[in-house]
Order: C-alpha cells, then structure tokens, then sequence
C-alpha cells in the first residue's frame, strides 16, 4: 500500500496548485471586505494577512506546478483514451 | 484485581506494599476514608495504619474537598504534587474548585547536600569537579523536586548554571508511578462514580510526562529545538548548552544574568518597558502553540527572566507540549470560537475534538453552551479573559461529562498561565486584543491554504478507490448467503465490572447459603445417627455451618433487606 503515500503526495501538492492557480485568478476584494466586516479584524491586519496568504498560495501553486502538470497531462491522455475507445492514435 | 495483591508480584513489593499503605493512610487522614477502605486494605493484614489514620480523622473538616487533596499531595511527596498540578489542568474531569486548588501546589522542596551533587558530576563524567569548573558554588540557586541548579564557572571563565538531577530520584518516582497506576486500575474497574476520569489513561499520561522530564537528554533536545524556533527573534533568548558537559542526569548551560518578570521595581530599570515583556511573552507563546506545535507547557513566572539588554529569556525545558497536525485544526477552531464567542462553531469542535459519552444530551450540552456565551455578547474584549472564558467552558464540559483531548487543555493552561503573567507585569494589557486577531488571522490563513484541504480530498478519493476495487471480491459472498437465508448478525454484549461483580456476589452468597443449610442438615442427621464421628465433630461442624447461614443472613439484610 506505500503506493498510496506517494500517490497521495503527488496527487495533493497538484490539486493544491490547481486550487491555489485558481484562487490568485479570482477578484477577492470583496472576499476580503466581508472578512474586515464580519471578523472585526483591524485595517492593517487585513493587509498583513492579505499579503501573507497571497504569499501562501503562489508558494503553493509553484511548488505544486511540476505534478500538476503531470496530472494534466494523464488526465488529458485518460480522457482521449476514453474518447477514442481505446484505439491507438 | 486488588491492587494489595497485585503488589506482591514485583521483586521490591515489600517497599511498594509499605508506600501504598502509607498512601492508603494519608488518604484516610484528609477525609478519603471511603476510598482508601474500597482499596482493600481495611481487610488486609496491615490495616492497622488505616485504622490509626483513620482515628486522626474527625470527619467534620471544614476543608474542601480541594483543599484536602491538596493536602495529600503535599504530604506524599514530589511525585503526587507533580500528579496533582497534572490534574489541576483537567477541569473538564474534575470540579472547578479542586482543580483550582490542586493548581496551588507548588515544586519546591529542600536542596539536596553538596556532596551528592559532587558524586553526581564525578561518577557521570569521570572527573573532579575541579577538573571541570574552575568554581563551583556549592550553595543552589533553586531547587526542585527533580533537580537542583548552582552557579559554576568553566576554566575559559565562561559563567554557567549547572542542572544536577536529585539522587535515587528515578528509583522513587517509578516506585510512585506503579502504586499510582495500580491505585488508578483499581478506581477505573471498582468505582463507577469515578470512572469518566479514565484514571489509568491519565496516570500512563503523566508517566510519560515525568519519566521524559527526568531524562535531562531530553531537555536538552527540547531547548534547542526550541531555541532554533526563535533563533531569528531578537527578543528572546533561551540558554545555549554546553555539550561536553551534560548527559542524562546533568546539563550545563550558559548562566543568564537577568530579573524574575514579578521584579517590578528591577524591570523598571531595564531597557525594555513592562507592556512590551507582556507582548513578547504572549507572541512567543502564540507562535510556539500554533506555528511551530512545541510549546513551553509550564510557563509559569519563574521560569520567565528578563535580561540586562532587555531579552526575555524563558527556562526549564522540561515539560513540552506538542501539538499533532491532526489536532491543530481543532485546536485552533476551539480558540477562536472561544474568544470570538461562537457557540454554534464551538459545540461542534468539543464535539469533534472531545470524546463524548454515549448518554450525552446534545440539546442540553448546545443550550448551556449558548447561555454561557450569551453572558459574553455585549462584552468588550477590555472585559474579557481568556482564563474565565476557558473556565465557564471547561464547567459546561465537565457537568456534561465530555473529556477533552490533553494537549488541548495544555494549550489551554499554557495560555492562560501567560495571560495572568502578562496581566501581573502590566495590568492595563489586554491579552484578547493581542489573542484575537493573531488567532483569526492564522485560521483564516489555513482555511485559504489549499494544502489543508487537498490532503483529506484525495485521501477520500483513495479510500473511495480501495472501496470500488475490493467490492467485487467482498460482495458476491455476501449476497450468496443472503440468498440462502444463512446471513447472521452476531451482537455481544460486555457485562458492566460493576454488575459482574454484583452477579458473583449473589452467586457466592447463593453457594455459601446452599453449603451452610446442607452442612446444617448433615450435622444434625450424624449428632443423632453417626456412630463412627465423635460428636463434638459433628457440633463443631453444625455451629461452622450455622455460623455460614447467619453470616449470608447477615450480608442479605446489610446489603439488600429481605
């Protein structure tokens, strides 16, 4: 069952760049000014922790970009083979 | 399993049977009679010491309940106290009052003499002390119930404070911890009142704590793992080791020069103010707890020094809480819906984190909840501690018999044990306006960190995967049978301890009364035919056997009426 670990690893650092490519693309001011209202969390906190999590997630969707694409690739290669009934190319 | 008799199966009983008397007695003597006479001394051949203690009792003690615990503790010694400050952060197993109680026990107890501190050093380093200091002061700076810590000097003329652990003390805490651990068997198996405790799970816990405490490699790990976590923190120092001379029973270390943190009048003299130690002294801890997960569990004010250049310096790395990963969401979401007031958020992390029992009424549990936080509502964070919000929850967890995870209540402890130390240094600190926003922050921050999250999708994913392949093997099977009507579900059920014991009681009440009536019979019948038994045999046998009779009469109307 070791596989399992090592699919496990490359299957979450792809999926959590996937998520964090999608998360930077998003317009999230709103998201932040809904926190600012609803948490009470102070102006420059918000900055603070903006920044930070921004940081986070480009950290994530590089360190994960490699599997990703590899992930991508199979996914691409699984859903031709499907397409095509098995047939070869 | 009495543990009297289980006692005797170890090569040192006669020492352990001796202490566990001696615990049976002091318990006796602060008002424990009931307990101490349910451990079975009462009809063991030593019972006298119960006996005795007992007469010192005068049953009217305007003590608490708390207060006589912690007389107990006092009395038996270094490892009990230390047992009853673990206690002290269990409110969600024990009542508030004896928890704040058992929180007053203090670790301090006389040095132990110079000479042994001399033999400690020359038998674990094959040296005079003279070879490896150039002074030595024989008088301690402190001393504990483990160790006691001198000021030295190296031949290179660095200043160090040498940690000298207590001779034979190992010998004796194990001796403790196995007397502890079959006195708490024993309450898990024999007294159903006090079974929630899990008393054997929290002894093993404390077995563990004390026996790491007393292996001083540990410590040494323990402060450079720690000090590597702050090594980029100008506020903080923690003292550097001196490798060549510290081993499992020594360490020695660089000597900080600084001022206790309750010194107001000296601190005032330093160049950092009391609101920035107070500041300092909460973001180390925060940090520890929530980033690095390895946190000084014991921060109590001696521990905390504050140096002439203005760092803060803690000490004694023996008790460190860790933090799993697993446990960290929880944690985390306990806190914030703590001080955020969410009582929605917070019944389902206790929920989630705690082990509930089965008979918990969870509408009963939610509603207590709310009317606690509905006290806080209109509360500013000025009118807040974390102390008193952690301790109207813990209360509402205790009455509902949840029991919480132990690292989460050491993280509890450890932050309010800080807060009241930050409010002591400077009182117009607000520790919840520091607490909140950081906590807010950083579960903000892992709720937008998609690591946190892919790991249990695909890990759901696999499990689904692992699922779908085996169904074809596992379910034709299953099917088959169901098809031929040979489908069983077995149900066993576990008899309660306390209701097999009940039935074997009734059951050997049921033999003797049998035995006494028939040897009754028998008796008579060779009084009045036997001719090959002399009669007094025969009487001798009716009275034993009468005597049987009367007694399960006896026990009859003791215990049940008839």
């Amino acid at each position: 069952m070791s596989y399992r670990f090592v699919i496990k690893r490359i299957a979450s650092r792809a999926l959590s760049s996937a998520v964090a490519q999608g998360l930077l693309k998003l317009d999230t001011d709103a998201l932040w000014d809904r926190f600012v209202r609803g948490e009470k969390l102070p102006l420059e906190q918000l900055e603070t922790l903006k920044a930070d999590v921004e940081e986070t997630l480009r950290t994530v969707e590089a360190r994960g970009r490699q599997e990703r694409e590899m992930m991508m690739e199979a996914l691409k290669e699984l859903a031709n083979q499907i397409l095509r009934g098995g047939r070869p190319r | 399993m009495n543990p009297v008799y289980g006692l005797f199966r170890f090569p040192s009983s006669y020492r352990k049977f001796r202490r566990f008397r001696q615990i049976v007695g002091v318990l006796a003597k602060h008002g424990f009679a009931d307990m101490a006479k349910r451990t079975g001394l009462r009809r063991a051949w030593l019972g006298m010491k119960l006996i005795v203690s007992l007469g010192k009792w005068k049953g009217q003690d305007p003590l608490s309940t708390g207060e006589r615990l912690r007389m107990v503790c006092e009395e038996l010694g270094p490892t009990f106290v230390k047992f009853g400050q673990l206690l002290a952060s269990r409110a969600d197993l024990l009542p508030q009052d004896v928890t704040t109680e058992l929180a007053l026990l203090q670790d301090r107890v006389a040095p132990f003499p110079y000479e042994e501190v001399r033999q400690t050093i020359e038998d674990r380093f094959g040296v005079q002390v003279a070879d490896i200091f150039k002074e030595f002061d024989e008088t301690p700076i402190a001393a504990a119930s483990i160790a006691q810590v001198h000021r030295a000097t190296l031949h290179d003329g660095t200043v160090v404070a040498v940690k000298v652990r207590r001779p034979n003390i190992e010998n004796l805490v194990l001796r403790d911890l196995e007397v502890l651990h079959s006195l708490a068997v024993y309450i898990d198996g024999q007294m159903p009142e006090l079974s929630h405790l899990h008393s054997a799970e929290l002894v093993d816990e404390f077995a563990r704590n004390v026996t790491q405490e007393m292996d001083f490699r540990g410590e040494v790990r323990n402060m450079e793992r720690f000090s590597a976590n702050f090594e980029n923190d100008p506020d903080i120092r923690i003292p550097a080791v001196v490798h060549q001379f510290s081993s499992v029973d020594v360490i020695t270390m660089d000597f900080i020069d600084g001022v206790k943190v309750t010194n107001a009048a000296e601190i005032a003299s330093l160049p950092i103010s009391p609101e920035q130690i107070a500041r300092v002294g909460t973001r180390v801890l925060l940090k520890s707890v929530f980033e690095d997960r390895f946190f000084h569990a014991d921060p109590h004010p001696g521990n905390f020094l504050v140096t002439r250049d203005g760092q803060v310096c803690l000490l004694d790395f023996g008790m460190m809480g860790h933090v799993e990963e697993s446990r960290m969401e929880e944690m985390l979401s306990f806190m914030v819906a703590l001080v955020s007031s969410d009582s929605e958020m917070l019944v389902h992390t206790i929920l989630q984190a705690g082990l509930a029992p089965e008979e918990l009424n969870e509408r009963s549990f939610r509603r207590d909840l709310e009317l606690m936080m509905a006290q806080f509502s209109t509360c500013t964070l000025e009118d807040l501690n974390i102390e008193q919000l952690l301790r109207l929850a813990t209360d509402v967890i205790f009455r509902h018999r949840i029991r919480l995870p132990a690292d989460l209540l050491m993280v509890g402890r450890a932050i309010t044990t800080m807060e009241g130390i930050a409010h002591d240094i400077y009182p117009a600190f607000v520790p919840l306006q520091a607490v909140q926003p950081y906590l807010m922050s950083l579960f903000l921050k892992r709720a937008l960190d998609p690591t946190q999250h892919t790991g249990l999708v695909i890990d759901a994913l696999l499990d689904w995967g692992t699922f779908l392949r085996n169904l074809p093997n596992e379910l034709p099977p299953i099917l088959k049978r169901l098809g031929k009507g040979e489908f069983k579900v077995v149900l066993t059920e576990k008899p309660h301890p306390t209701a097999l014991r009940e039935s074997n009681r009734r059951t050997n009440r049921l033999v003797a009364g049998i035995m006494g009536v028939s040897g009754s019979s028998l008796s008579i019948y060779c009084l009045e035919h036997c001719t090959v038994l002399p009669g007094w045999v025969s009487a001798t046998f009716l009275a034993g056997s009468v005597s049987l009779s009367l007694w399960v009469v006896a026990s009859l109307l003791r215990r049940d009426g008839l």
